[in-house]
């Protein structure tokens, strides 16, 4: 007779170093430090609101999650939809874990891509291939021509950034079909603390840069700290609702919560597995890698050389276009840059990883597929959603609709239902004692409140900003508020001045096809469950 | 940035030491590998 025996961890630090790993990546190092900067919004006003929604739900929201995911794995489940069937006992209770199941196999379609492309980057720097000279645009059309930008279709091919995304495609599926211990365990005990030896030799050559122009005495290191720190007006940063929004929304996205990874990586723990330290250790390791790393690299590197006008622009251009010119610019700079892009690399597949194990965790459990079944599976899913966002790659719309609608919306979605779900059906007063099963440290008692009352009430209202500004073009003001449809709105439907775009509606129509597919499979493992 | 940079990284420290130096129940968790169904019954 043969027996399947349960997957899981093979050492507190191993499920701690999967959670950081699958929490810290690009955001770390290139969206915060670009948070910070913002003359308008960043600065110690931003640093202090984000340290507030650290508090208030950031860390909060981390432990319901190891908690609800620790208590489902007791009952028998390791995805989101089997978990909350568990909690909520009722027949309605699966579909509450939907998200759980789409948004990290919806946000891997895409998050691949990027991994590729770091991986990419750091061959060519280290190849040699990077250094384009001083002119900016050269950097621009280098990435756009890269990604395919310029044009749907343009990536495809055996060549360049598409043999990368194949192989890297491929690495993800190799590692996630050996299992938690052998496969995700593996590469995060190695990959994190390679991550954090990397992060601090760059952190050396950048905080040794000094004046690299002595032409230009303003562009050092050091003023780029302080124009990425300084105080700026604390108080009426404090009081613009877009900082508040903003910090928040970065630490909700950073730490990987409602994503419906850690909910299933607790899933794999005993219920006298400590999850107290083990929660706060993961989130502390995301943000020593986010403020403490992350925050004293990027920017002040990319001022020192190119002076405060490269700092501004988004995730992607401060990344592939800016740093690049930085790299180009300072001795040994392919050795650099090369091992910068690995960092990037190694911080996105250990992301990429843990969104690949809820979806394997799913359909092993709800549909009683063995391992090669599920990696099958989930493979031909993701191959046909990666596909959809490598063929429309100009202007990354595809890209950029499915991040807006999962990675963003869905996220603060699942999250808001994970804080309401252990208040209202698992109840405040069971899930704290639950947390303390095994706990080696007892959370401070204010966090109890913070968790029945502080956390979904700050939740609701950011999230609630979030949507009026990004879906309903709130201009955040209270005094004169006013409305316009934003890009995600105007590229389903269309406007003045701005058409409809063709490949949002059918990505948008792709993503609903794929969450009823979802749903009828939580309605197939339903059976199988009260089956059993 | 002196603090921020201190808070984080301190706090980190902090955890990984209590980690680490933790002696209450076993450091491996109760694990089984999969057991693979060719590798059975092989008489």
């Amino acid at each position: 007779m043969t027996t399947k025996q349960a997957d899981g961890w093979s050492s507190k630090l191993g499920v701690i170093m999967a959670v950081a790993g699958s929490a810290v990546g690009l955001g770390n190092f290139l969206r915060f430090p670009g948070l910070v900067a913002d003359k308008e919004t960043g600065g110690g006003a931003f640093l202090i609101a984000y340290f507030i929604s650290l508090l208030l739900v950031g860390l909060p929201i981390c432990w319901v999650e190891w908690t609800l995911g620790r208590f489902g794995g007791t009952q028998g489940f390791n995805s989101s939809p089997g978990i909350f069937h568990a909690i909520i006992r009722k027949p309605w209770g699966k579909y509450v874990g939907l998200l759980g199941f789409i948004i990290p196999v919806g946000v891997y379609f895409y998050y691949v891509v990027i991994e590729s492309w770091c991986l990419g980057y750091a061959w060519s720097s280290f190849s040699g291939g990077l250094d384009l000279g001083k002119d900016p645009k050269a950097y621009a059309a280098a990435f756009a021509a890269f990604t395919g930008q310029d044009g749907d279709g343009a990536v495809l091919g055996f060549g360049g950034q598409f043999l990368f995304f194949l192989g890297v495609f491929f690495l993800n599926f190799v590692i996630i079909y050996r299992g938690l211990s052998k496969g995700i365990e593996f590469i995060c005990n190695w990959g994190m603390p390679l991550l954090v030896v990397i992060a601090l030799a760059l952190l050396m050559r950048v905080m040794t840069l000094g004046t690299p122009d002595p032409a230009k005495p303003e562009l050092s290191v050091w003023n780029g700290l302080g124009y990425m720190w300084n105080s700026h007006d604390i108080t009426q940063g404090l009081s613009n609702p877009a900082v508040w929004l903003k910090a928040a929304s970065q630490v909700f996205f950073t730490l990987s919560v409602g994503f419906g990874v850690i909910i299933t990586y607790a899933s794999y723990l005993k219920q006298d597995d400590d999850i107290v330290l083990s929660g706060l250790t993961a989130t502390a390791a995301n943000e020593f890698c986010e403020v403490g790393l992350g925050g004293m690299i990027t920017v002040p590197a990319a001022f020192a050389f190119l002076g405060a006008s490269a700092v501004a622009g988004g995730t992607f251009a401060l990344g592939f276009n800016v740093l690049p010119q930085v790299f180009a610019s300072m001795p040994f700079g392919h050795l650099f840059g090369g091992l910068f892009f690995t960092l990037l690399f190694i911080a996105a597949i250990t992301s990429s990883l843990s969104m690949l194990q809820p979806g394997i965790a799913f359909l092993e459990e709800g549909l009683g597929l063995d391992r090669r079944g599920s990696v099958a599976l989930l493979g031909l899913i993701t191959a046909v959603g990666c596909t959809l966002v490598v063929w429309f790659s100009e202007g990354l719309k595809a890209l950029s609709t499915v991040d807006f609608w999962i990675g963003d919306i869905g996220i603060f979605l699942q999250g808001t239902i994970l804080i309401y779900v252990f208040n209202l059906s698992f109840g405040t007063e069971r899930g704290w004692t639950e947390a303390h099963q095994g706990a080696v440290i007892r959370i401070p008692r204010i966090f109890k409140f913070i968790l029945r009352w502080l956390s979904p009430a700050y939740l609701t209202a950011i999230f609630t900003m979030f949507v009026l500004k990004n879906v309903a073009g709130w201009n955040l003001s209270f005094g004169a508020p006013a409305f316009a449809p934003t890009d995600p709105i105007l590229d389903l439907v269309g406007g003045p001045g701005h058409p409809a775009s063709g490949v949002a509606r059918l990505t948008a129509f792709f993503l609903l096809i794929f969450a009823a597919f979802a749903a009828l499979l939580i309605h197939r493992a339903g059976q199988r469950w009260d089956a059993r | 940035m002196l603090i921020s940079v201190g808070a984080v990284t301190g706090l980190f420290a902090w955890c990984l030491f209590k980690v680490l130096t933790n002696k209450k129940g076993p450091e491996r968790l109760g694990h089984v590998e999969p057991i693979e169904t060719k590798d059975l019954d092989r008489r």
